[in-house]
């Protein structure tokens, strides 16, 4: 599949437009490094090739197809927390197709199927598709769409969507299950990471009145663990599957505001995102390591809220696009106990404090291609102090250069 | 015109662009248009382009059009019979005023920071936007937005952001709701047009997001549960670990570390059992180990056995400790205020080797073991047993002939002040702890002492440790010890010369990596990674009454 993505990603742009297929796209490759605390990642890059080919039979019919193909030569910030070496590139591929039909009255429905691949490299020695958390994600999806007004003075356009995500570790299954009978393990289940997910979500967009936009996203997603089983206290695995509910919240206002005479002219939009998210698990932890040995009920279950102000500033008589974002969250773990630094456990739950600031310019080079830098800055600080196989208290930063070629 | 159309159609094919703003506009007719630069001006025929101003007004003709192109792309088109003026081109407000007839519409968006195109009727504020306007000749304004947003308010002071697809009609009495334009209009746009592709593939990407959040979450979780990591040799470990209740007496504790490059599994147990029922909650069984020694009480449970097990899968190394009841002993030798505590009647700890090379060495089977396994070292101290009101201290070896021999054999009074003072009365030495051989022994080290050696494989200062025993009868017993981070770094660690492996529990908050290999092990290895507290479980498990602080 990873063939047929890129070869046709490549062919994307010269795809006889005169066919009535409409291509947009972009290319966008980067060069850069991270940090993590006072480690430094070697310097390295990432690629994103991103395609859609959209062909319209009519105003009430049309089909999408999407691909993507992108490949980076790093650890993303919170996998760097998880531990192991600076070192990973992952290759994600991920095609798509869309139908769209639309009705009379502003009401369309858009149908789609997908499939993605990801194969991780996490040591230089690790053979491309031998990643233990290569996966395969099998998509499809059902959006209702209306678009309508709110009053008299305000376009409106909703979804409800339902998308189904079934996904496959191809490589991972539990030792236990490999190995259990001659060990006389217990059985947590073999294939424990791979999932079913049923999303419902909602998506309203509200184009406001004095150039401000607010958008309003809720979903609801129902997690099976097919293959994993429920531990008990005694250390059991029962017979029942772990099944989690994520719930999310997301509010966002935009506004557009009149241009600044300065520097041949800048027009500032200050943005704003709120948002919530739990997820309850009926899964259980329990600490077998024999010092603090403790059993956790819910153990994953978590309250997350977390603030965004961002802000774009285009400096019209150059071309150049600052953007500015700034991100504050907090996590409660509602059952997991914070760890002193030894292991043992506290009386307080676990919360994890994130903030992250990232810096972006980009400057037309020519029509459709700009340069581009990244920066970011991120840091977490927790009240768990217990650090031998995760990183809960650091601070990470990196920075990219590249171009980014629109088509 | 030809010539006009070529240099015009790089304007017209560009996209919204930044670069390099000016404030000229240039309009270029065709057919029957006139222009003027001001209401008080005469209107004059225009034929070529020109660059037109604030103040100044444009109408065409019949079957006549005119172009109306702006540095940042932007570009309006007339109809016929249009009258069309420009008030203001400045960089705070573009000003246009469509009069009557009809206008086309392509705004960038970045000529002005405001972009105001007003009729009779209506004042439209744009926002990056295509859209038709039609002004009747009573000032009745029609609008159809193709894409993008328009900002309408009417003389009424009602306002109505207008989008995509969407009609608005504003009379002199105000505006009606816009409506969106029927799929059989022909301004309907097309079904997967550009603009709409884009907000599609925003909207799925916003809630695939939330998918690829959780699978990255799912292997974030795995880290947090210490599940994968790196060894110290650079290799990727998957580590599992369970805790097993074979009954409500014992429990084990299970792990394996894998690496799938190199095809290999090593893992091991932990076996704790008790005399009685131990409660469900794991966490509360140190208290009882704790309870077995020197308690003032009779303990109401204590361990009965403890095994460490490690194992490549060919070849294994276990460790056994065999505890008798707790009995009262006068422990008075220890301070005058202690008196009589409970202590295990014996502890019998037994190192023991397997595998297919191990069967074939001297000794293989003997002792009821089987086959393939064979006592390497054995310690052993009870009380009163083998020596009346004393405890008796025996440390056997493998000897120059593959059996099980004695090194040292101490005992201890354990209510005789003096006795404890000195450290017991020493009854074997072989290793020359003493100071010497024991006179009386014939088998004094030649057949009976091993060679050990200790070595800091990465150099002081960093946690890793090795031990050799080189035994008499030519097999050895590597067990190296490693703190490690995640990252297969090895840690640095307060090296206390005095004590080199008591500062590796000591840590006790890293992977401990257990590298154990023999001569016997024809080449294999052994190799886990665990949690250091089973070595520290074990230490605690094996310390014996010398070296205990009672309090």
């Amino acid at each position: 599949m990873k063939r047929l993505i890129i070869v046709s990603l490549l062919c994307a742009p010269w795809i006889a437009d005169a066919k009535g297929v409409e291509v947009t796209g972009k290319l966008d490759l980067y060069g850069g490094q991270y940090f993590f605390g006072s480690r430094s990642g070697a310097f390295n890059g990432y690629g994103i090739l991103d395609a859609q080919l959209a062909k319209s039979y009519s105003t009430s019919s049309g089909l999408i197809v999407s691909a993507r193909s992108v490949y980076t030569g790093f650890k993303q910030v919170n996998e760097l927390s998880g531990g192991g070496t600076l070192f990973q590139q992952s290759l994600d591929d991920s095609i798509g197709a869309k139908w769209i039909k639309r009705y009379e009255g502003g009401y369309s429905l858009k149908p789609r199927i997908g499939v993605k691949n990801e194969l991780f490299r996490e040591t230089k020695d690790e053979k491309w598709g031998e990643g233990l958390y290569d996966f395969n994600r099998y998509e499809a999806g059902l959006t209702l769409e209306r678009k309508t007004r709110l009053g008299l003075s305000t376009p409106w356009t909703y979804q409800f969507s339902w998308d189904f995500y079934d996904t496959r570790y191809t490589r991972f299954k539990s030792l236990a299950s490999q190995y259990g009978q001659e060990l006389a393990a217990p059985n947590p289940g073999s294939r424990v990471l791979d999932t079913f997910t049923n999303q419902f979500s909602y998506d309203s967009e509200l184009d406001l009145p004095g150039f401000m936009k607010a958008e309003i996203f809720a979903a609801v997603s129902l997690v099976d663990y097919p293959d994993q089983r429920v531990i008990n206290s005694a250390g059991a695995y029962l017979s029942s599957k772990r099944s989690d509910s994520y719930q999310a919240l997301n509010l966002g206002l935009s506004k557009r505001l009149n241009d600044l005479d300065a520097l041949g002219r800048i027009r500032p939009v200050l943005g704003l995102t709120a948002g919530l998210a739990n997820l309850f698990s009926n899964q259980n932890h329990l600490d077998t390591d024999p010092k603090h040995l403790k059993y956790i009920g819910s153990y994953y279950d978590y309250l997350e809220t977390r603030l965004a102000p961002n802000a774009q500033f285009s400096f019209i008589s150059s071309g150049l696009v600052l953007r500015l974002g700034y991100e504050f969250a907090v996590r409660r773990y509602t059952d997991r106990l914070a760890q002193k630094a030894d292991g043992t456990y506290t009386q307080s739950r676990l919360s994890q404090y994130s903030s992250s600031a990232s810096l972006e310019a980009a400057y037309p080079l020519a029509h459709s291609l700009d340069l581009k830098l990244q920066g970011n800055w991120a840091a977490s600080y927790s009240n768990n102090r217990y650090e031998q196989v995760y990183r809960y208290n650091y601070e990470s930063s990196m920075y990219f250069a590249g171009l980014e070629w629109r088509f | 015109m030809k010539a006009l159309h070529l240099v015009l159609l790089p304007l017209l094919a560009a996209q919204p662009c930044l670069g390099a703003v000016t404030q000229d506009i240039i309009m270029a007719p065709e057919g029957k248009v006139e222009a003027r630069t001001g209401p008080a001006a005469a209107w004059v025929p225009v034929e070529n382009k020109v660059r037109i101003a604030a103040g100044a007004e444009i109408r065409t003709g019949n079957d006549s059009k005119a172009g109306v192109f702006f540095p940042d792309g932007s570009r309006f088109m007339l109809g016929n019979n249009t009258l069309f003026s420009v008030d203001a081109t400045g960089k705070k407000k573009a000003g246009f005023q469509l009069k009557f007839g009809r206008l086309k519409a392509a705004v960038a968006g970045y000529f002005s920071s405001r972009f105001e195109v007003r009729t009779p009727s209506a004042v439209c504020a744009v926002r990056g936007t295509e859209f038709d306007l039609d002004v009747a000749k009573d000032g009745g304004t029609e609008m159809n937005v193709s894409e993008g947003l328009v900002e309408v308010n009417d003389s009424k002071g009602a306002m109505a952001v207008v989008s995509s697809e969407e009609r608005i009609k504003v009379g002199m009495d105000g505006m009606t709701p816009p409506e969106t334009v029927s799929l059989k209009d022909e301004s309907a746009g097309l079904a997967a047009r550009p603009m709409a592709v884009r907000q599609e593939t925003a909207r799925e990407r916003t809630r695939t997001m939330l998918e690829e959040l959780r699978n990255r979450e799912l292997k974030a979780n795995e880290a947090q549960l210490g599940k994968d990591s790196i060894d110290a040799f650079g290799k990727r470990v998957r580590i599992e670990e369970y805790l097993l209740r074979p009954s409500n007496k014992e429990f084990k504790l299970l792990f394996l570390s894998r690496r799938a490059e190199e095809g290999r599994l090593d893992w091991g147990h932990l076996i704790e059992r008790f005399q009685n029922k131990i409660p469900d909650d794991i966490s509360q069984v140190g208290g009882i180990i704790n309870g077995m020694y020197f308690s003032k009480t009779a303990p109401v449970n204590w361990m009965k056995y403890f095994e460490v097990y490690l194992t490549n899968t060919i070849d294994s190394v276990k460790e056994t400790i065999d505890f008798g009841n707790p009995v009262s002993i006068d422990f008075s030798g220890y301070g005058a205020g202690v008196g009589s505590r409970y202590y295990p009647s014996s502890i019998d700890y037994k190192q023991i080797l397997s595998g297919p090379g191990v069967a074939l060495a001297v000794g293989a089977g003997t002792g009821g073991l089987n086959a393939d396994e064979r006592a390497q070292f054995q310690q052993t101290q009870d009380y009163n047993s083998s020596t009346a009101g004393q405890f008796t201290f025996t440390q056997k070896v493998v000897n120059a002939s593959g059996a099980l021999a004695v090194l040292e054999k101490t005992t201890l009074n354990p209510a005789d002040l003096a006795d404890v003072s000195a450290g017991g009365t020493n009854i074997t030495d072989n290793a020359g702890l003493w100071g010497g051989p024991y006179p009386s022994d014939p088998d004094y080290s030649a057949t009976i002492n091993p060679v050990t050696t200790e070595v800091y494989p990465s150099g002081p200062g960093k946690a890793d440790f090795m031990v050799t025993s080189t035994y008499e009868d030519g097999s050895t017993l590597s067990s190296r010890k490693l703190l490690v981070l995640n990252d297969g770094k090895i840690m640095d660690t307060t090296f206390n010369p005095a004590d080199p492996a008591g500062s590796f529990v000591k840590e006790g908050s890293f992977n401990l990596e257990l590298a154990v290999t023999s001569n016997l092990f024809q080449g294999r290895n052994i190799d886990v990674l665990i949690a250091p507290e089973i070595l520290s479980q074990q230490k605690s498990a094996t310390t014996t009454a010398d070296s205990f602080a009672i309090r």
